[in-house]
């Protein structure tokens, strides 16, 4: 299994579902706050990595295809959702009611904020902060340029801040 | 960067990362992309040299063009046709065709609900190599969901001829009435098969029906599809429900009964979009070894009856 290039797809599946699956699904339930969704997504992105894993034949490669694949499903899935929509998980979130820790409640603010953010800021922040990703790996799965990049990066973060500096 | 910068940042790395490790990703990830990945028939392996060059990026964009998902087009995914683009050629029904290894083949069927009738889609094998041949003579056999049926008269045969992106198909019978929906379920079977048909001309004896597309999912699909179990399948616990529904607020309602008919678990689930929209749902349930049937079902919006149930009974071993 040393060299990825003998891979059949169900090889690179497998390997890469260990490697990326949970944290993919994380980065798409940051981006949808809805696991469920998430999960369809991602799985769909392993599933069209899958099918090109003859082009791909490259462990990272691969991974950039499903990070890229996984941001553009969540994409589609906010677009089919909705304006209506939209609000749903988080009426969800408001009735978890006397369960709530200390610093949940600023935790939730703070993605609320990211929920309202432009769609490429929150796709940048959440690449960047949790994916800790490089400019040019954002600039790569977002398909923008790294100028691009840095100023969706500090835009989102500017119209976080207030929230961010009422958490401890 | 400036340090306030860096205090934010650093808060949001946190609080991001807090959030993150409150989602744990389901154990069946894997065997869930293995079925689906087997679902949507092989074509793309075929395909994957021709976009070997593409970018990264580009192939992103050609998944989201050749794999919509959950729309109302529900394309079952592309499958290559086996006379590769080559125009006109006819292939009629019976045994004279070429055949390949048993396959899984989708068909639509119709099944009701308080009198109106939509479609269905369900799976059979075939070994009859031209995949749109396939598909309609799977369309023409008896579903094996008793709960649905065919428009199509026992015996009824067909011939596909081809010519381009246009496809001609000839029945030897005329539908039992609904002739529109017959159509459609014509229509959606073939450009299943093979999404680069476009147009689909349906003849029968007493009337020809020239170049159709399909109908907005919404006037033709049933809102509600269970596709997993299938019908008289053997599998172990815990049980995944799944399929696809476009239904109010996206919630599927499920339930599961026993042998004596009476209810031993039932739930809800969340298609990933809601109608218009067709989503994807699933649900799990653990059930001791015995026979069950699984319904799928919406509640209407008026008075919460149950509308639109899709059922398969199945053993769990």
């Amino acid at each position: 299994m040393d060299d990825a290039r003998a891979w059949t797809a169900d090889d690179a599946v497998t390997v890469l579902y260990g490697a990326h699956y949970r944290s993919l699904v994380r980065l798409a339930g940051l981006l949808l706050r809805d696991q469920a969704a998430a999960e369809e997504t991602v799985q769909d992105a392993f599933v069209g990595m899958y099918r090109r894993w003859r082009s791909l034949r490259d462990p990272e490669r691969a991974a950039a295809y499903l990070r890229a694949a996984t941001v553009n499903g969540c994409r589609s899935v906010m677009r089919r959702r909705g304006t209506a929509h939209r609000a749903a998980p988080l009426l969800a979130v408001a009735g978890d009611g006397p369960d709530l820790a200390v610093g949940v409640v600023e935790r939730r603010a703070v993605l609320d904020g990211l929920a309202g953010l432009p769609e490429r800021q929150r796709e940048v922040l959440v690449l960047r902060y949790y994916g800790d990703l490089s400019e040019a790996q954002i600039a790569e799965t977002l398909g923008i340029s790294p100028g691009a990049v840095k100023t969706h990066a500090a835009r989102g973060l500017a119209s976080l801040r207030p929230v961010l500096e009422r958490t401890p | 960067m400036t340090d306030i910068d860096d205090t934010s940042g650093d808060r949001l790395r946190r609080l991001l990362r807090e959030e993150a490790a409150t989602m744990t990703p389901s154990d069946e990830g894997l065997e869930r992309i293995r079925e689906k990945a087997a679902e949507e028939p092989s074509a793309a392996r075929r395909w994957a040299p021709l976009v070997a060059a593409a970018a990264v990026l580009l192939a992103v964009g050609a998944a989201l063009l050749f794999w919509p998902r959950g729309g109302t087009g529900q394309t079952a995914g592309p499958v290559a046709s086996a006379s590769g683009g080559s125009s006109a050629s006819t292939s009629p029904s019976g045994t004279t065709e070429p055949t390949l290894a048993p396959r899984a083949v989708a068909a639509y069927v119709v099944g009701s609900s308080e009198g109106r009738s939509r479609l269905y889609r369900e799976f059979a094998q075939s070994t009859v190599a031209d995949p749109v041949q396939a598909a309609v003579n799977t369309m023409l056999s008896t579903p094996a969901d008793p709960d649905y049926s065919t428009p199509w008269p026992a015996g009824t045969t067909a011939t596909v001829q081809r010519s381009g992106a246009a496809v001609q198909v000839s029945l030897s019978a005329d539908p039992s009435g609904q002739a529109d929906l017959a159509v459609q379920q014509v229509v959606y079977t073939v450009t299943g098969a093979d999404t680069a048909v476009t147009a689909v001309t349906v003849e029968t004896p007493a009337a020809t029906y020239p170049n159709q597309v399909r109908a907005p999912g919404v006037d033709v699909i049933a809102p509600v599809w269970l596709l997993s179990p299938t019908q008289g399948a053997t599998v172990t616990s815990p049980v995944k429900l799944s399929g696809t529904a476009a239904v109010f607020e996206a919630t599927v309602n499920w339930d599961i009964l026993g042998a004596d008919g009476t209810v031993v678990k039932q739930g809800y689930a969340t298609a990933t979009v809601g109608a218009p929209d067709r989503g994807d749902w699933s649900a799990s349930v653990v059930l001791t070894a015995g026979s069950y049937e699984a319904r799928a079902f919406m509640l209407s919006p008026q008075d919460g009856r149950m509308q639109w149930i899709d059922s398969k009974t199945f053993t769990v071993k």
